[in-house]
């Protein structure tokens, strides 16, 4: 019967998605009322799911097919705080939309799919199945290629475009991993499957597909490019779910389930301490504000890569924490650079400075989320980046240990020298206002929790190791 | 009296909350007071005065540990007052006193002496919190804390020369990330996690990266303050971004390079086939179905040969 929870918590976004067009119809404000309780429905229900969770008794539910295949859901603690993160931020993205989205065309089409994206994380991160795991991902690249193309300019087509082929085509190769274990074990249920061992050549397919979704070198060109979406789509997309998924699935596939080969726990880190030093690079010359934070949530998603792969507890519970934490602070930081550039229509640092004056509270949340994504403390991502250095140097890799150091200084250049440029200096923009009072709202949200978590970051870091648990 | 304060100290959480909260709460109220002028001297006095009076009944009482029950994973708000660490507290609260009396009495007019005097206090926490601070971790945690007081402070100060902020920001944050990896190492190599148990510290063979990177860090930390008030050479901000933007010109290179084969080359190449195999198919369409049912065709015999 708990399992019906999880369904019913799926199922809401992802019907709801189809009725919101109609709704748009008959009544704008409607809609949105309607956008916000279907996505608030996938958080309440998975918080309800947390309950199962902390008493030792997760909710599932299973389903019997034709030829002995099955296809359940499992509520367990590494799904249930995916499902919370992923649907909180949606929930305040949504609200900030009501103020950003008004003023233009498809907003229905735009709710549907925030919906429906909604709903595809919540069923990819309770789904036990891996072909309705594939299904989800792909509903979520679908859902992006529209997102992405929402403005129908050439230049947003042709970025959405490149998106959805290289994150579809990352899918279809991990399609063929996943076949490849069911040759291995003849089953596709992640459940059926636990401590498994897998050959190397399906690990390197899957890991193709991960790596796309969570663009990381040299899979990574579609992120920044995406900027030219809406900043809440940005916002969704960049640093609340969609490159979560790639790291949710190596957290389930290969943190949880598989036994894989003792390689990967030194190659992976690698490939992220690639991707963390050469996207924090570009980001430090980067003059579009959009593009500096996308290389950002590139370099930040590898130090999660690399907390969950390096084997050690520590730094896999410090990556599944980075996740909340990158995805509040992220979350704010785009959406705080989506009310700059709705006041001012520019994206180009250059032509910006003095905003704090004029946009007081903008300055403030930016200031709180930056801080967190920097580590600074008493912010969650203090915690969190110290969990994850110490994981990968208690593996023995202690010198790329250093490297992620050299990372996180990195980190506190580029978005110091962003914040300064954006916000203080010379006020080059005569009449700015405020963002609306729900897109400032939503923003200051964000970044009071990226403090509190910090402050109470006991709480979530009890979560974190009942995953591990 | 002092043996009353201390075993108050002693109870529960109270050390941290009286050295540590009550400073961040006063400073609360002076940024929230705007012109009650004589209450923000008496509360702007009140927290170092009641700090000062702590530390002096610490200095005086025998060593003890306070342990903080809600830590994160792996982390320890584990706490230790001894003399060294209630003489630090003991000079902080006189200084701070000091300059929280003069920021009130200074700033009477300045628009931003609130903010100032908010994260001045912040400070004086945050400095208390460390000094007491047994757990490396926690020490971490609150000299950390004190770059972003840091940053703020040198921007309401300095609002047309952000720079300053930036530079004191990159610096100071430098030195705090080689200080967190000298303890990470430290602790992960000597195994031991607090100050108390390093009264002999081993900085030779396991210990010695550890204390590089911490011995780099306080160094670089006196180095880049010396170079806030003085110009010194070379500069060590201007070596920190001339060292980062050579590696970013170069990354910046490669992206282009990559971005190239993304937008350009793979659809070229993707193009350029479709064309030439439209040519050669001259049109038909079932020559394309035959191709691509005989490549799924394939894919299929490598699964069943497997």
């Amino acid at each position: 019967m708990n399992g019906w929870i999880l369904i019913t918590g799926i199922l809401i976004p992802l019907l709801g998605a189809l009725l919101l067009p109609l709704f748009g119809k008959i009544n704008e404000k409607f809609r949105n009322a309607m956008a916000l309780l279907f996505v608030a429905a996938a958080f309440i229900f998975a918080a309800i799911a947390l309950g199962g969770v902390l008493s030792g008794k997760p909710f599932s539910v299973r389903f019997a097919l034709p030829l002995g295949l099955s296809f359940g859901f499992f509520g367990d603690a590494l799904a249930v705080f995916m499902a919370m993160t992923a649907s909180f931020v949606s929930c305040i993205i949504v609200v900030y939309s009501f103020g950003y989205i008004k003023e233009y065309e498809f907003q229905n089409e735009y709710y549907m799919m925030v919906c429906l994206f909604v709903g595809a994380m919540m069923g990819l991160v309770f789904s036990t199945n891996l072909i309705a795991i594939y299904t989800c991902w792909e509903i979520s690249s679908l859902c992006c290629w529209r997102l992405i193309g929402f403005y129908r300019e050439e230049i947003t087509i042709d970025r959405a475009n490149k998106t959805f082929v290289v994150t579809v085509l990352g899918a279809l190769i991990m399609l063929i991993g996943f076949i490849g274990i069911y040759g291995q074990t003849g089953t596709f249920e992640l459940t059926a499957m636990k401590g498994a061992y897998i050959p190397a050549w399906c690990v390197v397919l899957i890991l193709f597909g991960i790596l796309s979704k969570s663009a990381t070198i040299p899979l990574h060109s579609w992120l920044p490019d995406a900027g030219v979406a809406p900043s809440p789509v940005t916002s969704l997309l960049h640093a609340a779910v969609l490159v979560k998924i790639g790291v949710y699935a190596y957290a389930r596939f290969f943190v949880l389930t598989f036994d894989i080969d003792k390689a990967f726990t030194v190659a992976v880190p690698v490939i992220a301490a690639v991707s963390a030093l050469y996207s924090a690079g570009v980001a430090f010359r980067e003059n579009d504000i959009k593009r500096v934070l996308a290389y950002s949530t590139i370099s930040q998603l590898a130090f999660i890569l690399l907390g969950l792969s390096c084997g050690v507890k520590i730094g896999i519970v410090g990556g599944l924490l980075y996740i909340l934490a990158h995805s509040f602070a992220k979350g704010g930081l785009f959406l705080c650079a989506g009310i700059v550039e709705h006041n001012i229509h520019t994206k180009d640092i250059r032509k910006m400075g003095g905003l704090a004056k004029n946009m007081p509270v903008t300055a403030v949340a930016f200031a709180l989320c930056a801080c967190s994504i920097m580590g600074i403390p008493p912010f969650f991502g203090f915690f969190t980046k110290h969990m994850v250095i110490e994981g990968i140097v208690s593996s023995g890799n202690a010198v790329l240990g250093a490297l992620f150091v050299i990372c996180a200084v990195m980190t506190i250049m580029y978005l110091g020298r962003l914040y300064v440029k954006v916000f203080f200096g010379q006020q080059t923009f005569g009449e700015v206002r405020e963002g609306t009072p729900l897109m400032v709202i939503s923003v200051l949200i964000l970044g009071i929790m990226s403090l509190l978590l910090g402050i109470f970051s006991y709480l979530p870091s009890q979560l974190a190791e009942m995953i591990w648990r | 009296m002092f043996h009353l304060i201390v075993e108050f100290l002693k109870n529960g959480s109270n050390l941290i909350i009286y050295t540590v909260a009550l400073p961040v709460f006063c400073g609360f109220l002076l940024w929230l007071l705007k012109k009650q002028y004589i209450l923000k001297l008496v509360i702007a006095a009140l927290s170092p005065a009641a700090c000062l009076v702590f530390a002096i009944g610490l200095y005086f009482h025998g060593e003890f540990f306070v342990r903080i029950p809600y830590a994160p994973y792996e982390f320890e708000f584990l706490f230790r007052s001894y003399k060294l660490s209630a003489m630090l507290v003991l000079i902080a609260s006189a200084v701070f006193m000091g300059a929280g009396i003069y920021t009130v009495v200074s700033g009477r007019e300045h628009r931003k002496s609130g903010l100032r005097l908010f994260y001045l206090y912040i400070s004086f926490a945050l400095l208390n919190g460390a000094f007491l601070s047994d757990n490396l971790g926690a020490l971490l945690f609150f000299m950390g804390g004190l770059l972003l007081p840091l940053c703020v402070m040198l921007l309401t100060g300095n609002e047309n020369e952000p720079e300053i902020a930036l530079r004191a920001l990159t610096l100071a944050g430098f030195s705090y990330l080689l200080i967190m990896l000298g303890i990470i190492l430290t602790t992960h190599f000597t195994g031991v996690f607090n100050i108390s148990e390093m009264e002999k510290p081993s900085i030779n063979g396991y210990g010695l990266p550890g204390f590089i990177c911490l011995a780099a860090g306080v160094l670089f930390l006196v180095f880049s303050a010396v170079s806030l008030k003085k110009r010194i050479k070379p500069d060590p901000y201007k070596l920190l971004v001339a060292a980062v933007g050579g590696f970013s010109d170069i990354c910046v290179k490669l992206e282009h390079g990559l971005s190239w084969i993304y937008d350009k080359g793979v659809p070229g190449v993707i193009k350029g086939s479709g064309m030439a195999l439209h040519r050669f198919d001259n049109g038909r369409m079932s020559r394309y179905l035959y191709l691509a049912v005989g490549g799924l065709a394939f894919i299929t015999l490598i699964f069943i040969l497997r």
